[in-house]
């Protein structure tokens, strides 16, 4: 038993099926004919898919993509945005993209995919709500507006009605001037398929999140974060993935049952907000040696409970995933899509992120001890209301520490050294010490 | 019982040794830049020659600091928060906080009543390398660390420079030099723009703090820059005699098992 | 004069005087696309919310890397500058920096009557005038929840034509600026702008009509490099003043407390509130709300060639990602016009060397192509 052993701990039995469900997504990209775009697939479910030769690229991933791979690429890149003009605080999922295409090639040396269209989506934070331009502004394409409708405080019916007109109006014109255009038809049956399974694979996935409050963890967030794209395998065989979900579910139910740890040492448990470092994920198993588990955030667990006028928790309902709700044409599509709640999903200014005791809650939920956030120097969405959040966590006794980057697709300015050296001094200003010693 | 502590620091070596509770022996030498590791040696072997004592009458030596894993000779290595904490609870029983303010970092720690660390930050990058700065400040207005600290309190009305960061700090206080500012008019508005930046650390813990907080640490030693950190921060700091072997006493402290 | 750079410069004490003198409520607000006239004709001062240069040891426990002014703004509130304040709006018009001020000042001021009004941010499509139409009517019965009075039609016509007249007169302070040695440099106008963003207008206008007279009476300045400012809004006129004792003259600028605050009046009609959105939906928009037709660029090169302008300051605030992003867009155009410009980031103070170095370059370089300086303003004896 390794030292420090307090709770059972194995291999999950769903990674062969994930792996499997990876592999066959991944092939059947890569014989697709393609029209590539710039865009947000991640508008509930992936509606490109439903285009037979449109691909949607997105910033965040790719552009951390290279900068883990290959950090002088992707200093090169944003070298080549800063002198175009772009500041340090671009965040760096997109600064380090549009480098790339400042620059013509790709990391591996092969031609940057020019866009042939853009759907910006603004608003996530203000990076993101440029980040349609530069691909306009470097040639001239095709671009369809969506917008992000927001307000603060208790949900209001009447300001939702024409905030969500708003939004239907722009995502149908999207998808109707998308298939003039590039003379595409777009896929409704396929669409309202996609629709109703990644409804069911919701609320599997918001079980796995509340299984993430027992103690043991019976993942960690390393899990998590492996397992969140998986959703948007609907893309490929809905029912396959629905079926897949199922089997994690129940997998993940079984391991609290039986009382099975992501992470056999676990002593301590501590939460994030919002996304990590994709370069340097090295941190959660660094903490791992003192016994700590990262049990998620916000970003990666979502909110699976949510907290009643009489105090009480309860599961989070999806309103706008009811099954009485018809679904036939290609407008109740959207508006399935748009959902119930006009602030959803905007995570950075969304009153269930914002509020100063929105992590409290999740705080309480998951039981954890510590919280560690990142500042980052370019990431203004990410980092709104955390240092007044932090400071409501401390005052329920929760231990927290805050750690610099540029932003979590940028390494420039995360000092690593620096960086493992604040979580030492987080831990034994905790009383722990490394497992090892 | 003798234990040492070592705090290697980005400017200089602290070394402390302990028997029974007692210092019996310091040194301080500058840290150096490769050379590091023999320069611990050379400030362990003047510290071991004030106490009087061999190298193998020492039966645990902990390091601490930005360089502690260089002080081959220390088995363990402990963080400088723990390190300040336990200082500033041996120095100062009833303390309710410590501050550590040194060449490059600033952190507050505070206490439970039983000495656990309650609430703690260390400065964020741009709060960084304010001991360093004040240096090279000094060097550049062609003065000595010790007349930078002698000065007076800035002039409410008079020339300031940037509280932003260090760098902007110097390239506006290079600006106003330029302009005519005198170098002890500039020196003054560092001195303040530093204090700021150490305040923004200060000021930084949600918790209430009591009213006995301890400064230790290499600036602890600089009156001009205590008193503009005072006055920013409407604190009267507890300053320790030998405020900058602090951490080497914690150290030294943190090696004795607990009974 | 002496008022309105008096009014800039201690920014409170009008607001504070006013509230003393009329007993009415005063309303800070933070960005450009709030719609004023809402407010005004409730019987409330709207205030915009400026940025100082306080020494400031407050704002970092609530924001990290944040813009200077959004610092700033948290600093003052917790100091106590902004307590005449009893309310503050965001209406979403900036980046999310300003966003932040707003949401740590109305936690740490719970007294206050806060407010977020959604603006969006695809400006051109066709719902978006129903979704601001519906944000206005909400605006519109919190300020009467709060007031406890309605806003009458008749009201909302007087607060239109006040605020109409103001855009006319502070832009005809810029089109006297297009002569060709005008008589107001950079820093007084906008001393002028700034003043138009705290004073009660109905107070103003006359004195900025009896301004105006003076100003067209005035003598001339001596030839100067026209400058054209771009990028991040400041809060002072310190940059102005640099490049005037460099021999320059900012004579136009494309910021949202400048040209885009007066650029555009209300076309009124019946619904009042359609009318006021498509003031603000249509208005030259910053580089949050110009994300989807990219008109920004074109709209710099247009004041560039009213202006007569010599060469363009592109000037971001360290920190302003939507102004970072934009750049490309807009010195795109500016290379492919073959317009001189000259781009750097600036924090709360400015150093004066370094800016000061970057300027005089920049106009020595501009000055010997100069044809305005070959006897250009001489009358033509024809």
């Amino acid at each position: 038993m390794k030292k420090g052993q307090l709770w059972e701990t194995r291999p999950l039995d769903s990674w062969d099926k994930a792996k499997e469900l990876r592999a066959k997504w991944q092939k059947s990209i890569e014989s697709k004919e393609k029209v590539v775009g710039q865009g947000n697939t991640s508008f509930v479910v992936d509606w490109q898919v439903c285009f037979p030769a449109i691909t949607v690229i997105e910033d965040n991933p790719a552009g951390s993509m290279i900068a883990a791979k290959n950090d002088p690429f992707a200093r090169k890149s944003r070298l080549a945005c800063e002198i175009r003009g772009w500041g340090r605080e671009i965040c760096g999922y997109h600064g380090t993209l549009w480098g790339t295409q400042f620059l013509g090639y790709q990391e591996d040396g092969s031609p940057f995919p020019k866009r042939k269209f853009t759907v910006p989506f603004p608003c996530i934070c203000d990076s993101h709500t440029k980040r349609g331009e530069q691909c306009r502004a470097f040639e001239p394409i095709p671009r369809w507006a969506n917008d992000y409708t927001c307000y603060i405080g208790e949900y209001d019916e009447e300001r939702e009605k024409a905030m969500l007109e708003h939004r239907n109006y722009c995502s149908l014109k999207m998808i109707n001037e998308m298939e003039r255009v590039f003379d595409q038809k777009f896929d409704d049956d396929k669409m309202i398929e996609m629709i109703r399974a990644e409804s069911t694979i919701a609320q599997y996935r918001q079980d796995v999140s509340y299984y993430m409050t027992f103690k043991p963890a019976p993942l960690t967030v390393k899990d998590i974060y492996s397992f969140y794209t998986l959703g948007g395998l609907t893309k490929l065989d809905p029912e396959e993935t629905v079926n897949f979900w199922k089997m994690f579910r129940d997998e993940v139910k079984w391991r609290v049952d039986n009382q099975i740890a992501g992470l056999g040492t676990e002593r301590y448990r501590w939460m994030e907000a919002h996304p990590p470092s994709w370069h340097y994920l090295k941190y959660y198993r660094y903490m791992e040696q003192y016994g700590a588990v990262c049990i998620g955030s916000q970003y990666s667990n979502g909110t699976p409970m949510e907290r009643k006028p009489d105090g009480s928790l309860v599961e989070r309902a999806y309103p706008g995933f009811s099954k009485d709700i018809a679904l036939e044409t290609r407008e109740d599509e959207i508006r399935y899509m748009t959902g119930l709640d006009a602030r959803a999903p905007h995570h950075f200014k969304q009153d269930e992120y914002l509020r100063p005791n929105a992590l409290n809650e999740f705080a309480e939920l998951y039981q954890v001890d510590g919280a560690m956030f990142g500042l980052w120097r370019g990431g203004v969405g990410c980092n709104m209301l955390r240092k007044e959040q932090a400071m409501k966590l401390r005052l329920i006794g929760k231990s927290v520490l805050f750690f610099e980057g540029s932003q979590p697709g940028d390494r420039t300015d995360l000092d690593e050294k620096r960086f493992l050296d604040q979580l030492d001094g987080w831990m034994e200003g905790q009383g722990l010490r490394k497992l090892e010693d | 019982m003798i234990t040492a502590g070592i705090d290697v620091g980005l400017e200089n070596i602290k070394v402390v040794i302990l028997q029974d509770g007692k210092i019996i022996g310091r040194g301080i030498g500058r840290t150096g830049g490769a050379g590091r590791a023999s320069a611990i040696e050379s400030v362990m072997a003047s510290a071991l020659q004030e106490a009087k004592i061999e190298a193998g009458n020492v039966e645990k030596t902990i390091a601490t600091g930005k360089g502690r894993y260089d002080a081959a000779i220390a088995g363990e290595q402990y963080t400088e928060l723990v390190t300040a904490a336990r200082a500033a609870r041996f120095l100062h029983p009833d303390a309710d906080a410590v501050v550590d303010a040194g060449a490059d970092e600033t952190l507050i720690a505070s206490m439970e009543k039983d000495g656990r660390i309650r609430e703690s930050t260390i400065n964020q990058k741009c709060a960084a390398g304010i001991g360093t700065f004040l240096r090279n400040m000094a060097d550049r207005l062609e003065m000595s660390l010790e007349e930078l600290g002698a000065l007076p309190p800035a002039d409410p009305a008079g020339i300031t420079v940037s509280d932003g960061c260090v760098v902007f700090g110097e390239m506006d206080a290079l600006s106003c030099l330029n302009h005519g500012a005198s170098p002890k008019e500039v020196a003054e508005a560092v001195i303040e723009s530093a204090a700021i930046r150490a305040c923004s650390v200060i000021k930084e813990p949600t918790l209430p703090i009591g009213d006995k907080i301890l400064l230790v640490g290499g600036l602890a030693k600089n009156a001009a820059f205590v008193a503009a950190l005072e006055r920013q921060a409407g604190i009267r700091f507890i300053i320790p005699t030998d405020a900058e072997y602090a951490g080497a006493l914690g150290a030294a402290l943190t090696a004795i098992p607990l009974s | 004069m002496a008022s309105f750079r008096e009014c800039a410069a201690g920014r409170h004490r009008y607001a504070e005087e006013w509230k003393a003198r009329t007993g009415g409520k005063v309303l800070g607000y933070f960005d450009t696309y709030f719609p004023e006239e809402l407010a005004y004709a409730a019987g409330v001062l709207p205030v915009r919310i400026l940025a100082e240069h306080e020494p400031d040891i407050l704002s970092d426990k609530w924001i990290y890397a944040s813009c200077y002014p959004a610092k700033d703004m948290i600093n003052q509130f917790l100091k106590g500058r902004y307590d005449y304040l009893d309310g503050l709006i965001t209406s979403e018009g900036y980046c999310q920096w300003m966003f932040h001020a707003y949401e740590v000042i109305t936690n740490n001021k719970p007294e206050l009557f806060s407010h977020y009004m959604f603006f969006p941010d695809y400006t051109e499509a066709s719902s978006a005038k129903i979704a601001l139409h519906s944000e206005l009517e909400v605006l519109k019965g919190r300020i009467e929840q709060w007031t406890g009075k309605g806003i009458t039609d008749e009201a909302l016509d007087n607060a239109i034509e006040v605020y109409n007249t103001n855009r006319r007169l502070l832009r005809k302070i810029y089109e006297l600026r297009r002569a060709d040695r005008p008589a107001i440099l950079g820093a007084e106008a906008m001393q002028v702008m700034l003043a138009s963003q705290i004073m009660d207008k109905a107070e103003m206008n006359p004195l900025l009509a009896q301004y105006i007279e003076e100003l067209e009476d005035r003598a001339p300045y001596e030839d100067r490099i026209r400058l054209m400012l771009v990028g991040s809004e400041t809060h002072d006129t310190r940059l102005e003043e640099l490049v005037e004792s460099l021999g320059g003259n900012v004579v136009v600028d494309e910021l949202d407390n400048g040209t885009s605050y007066c650029w555009n009046e209300v076309i009124p009609q019946k619904d009042r509130l359609l009318a006021i959105a498509l003031r603000y939906l249509g208005r030259p928009h910053n580089p949050i709300k110009d994300c989807n037709w990219l008109r920004r660029p074109q709209h710099i090169f247009e004041l560039f060639e009213d202006f007569t302008v010599d060469g363009v300051l592109v000037v971001k605030q360290i920190y302003c990602a939507p102004h970072g992003t934009d750049n490309y867009a807009v010195w795109k155009i500016l290379r492919e016009r073959n317009v001189p410009f000259h781009f750097f980031e600036r924090d709360g103070s400015i150093p004066v060397d370094e800016t000061g170095l970057r300027l005089e370059a920049f106009m020595n370089m501009l000055r010997p192509g100069l044809t305005r300086l070959a006897g250009w303003h001489t009358p033509l004896s024809i």
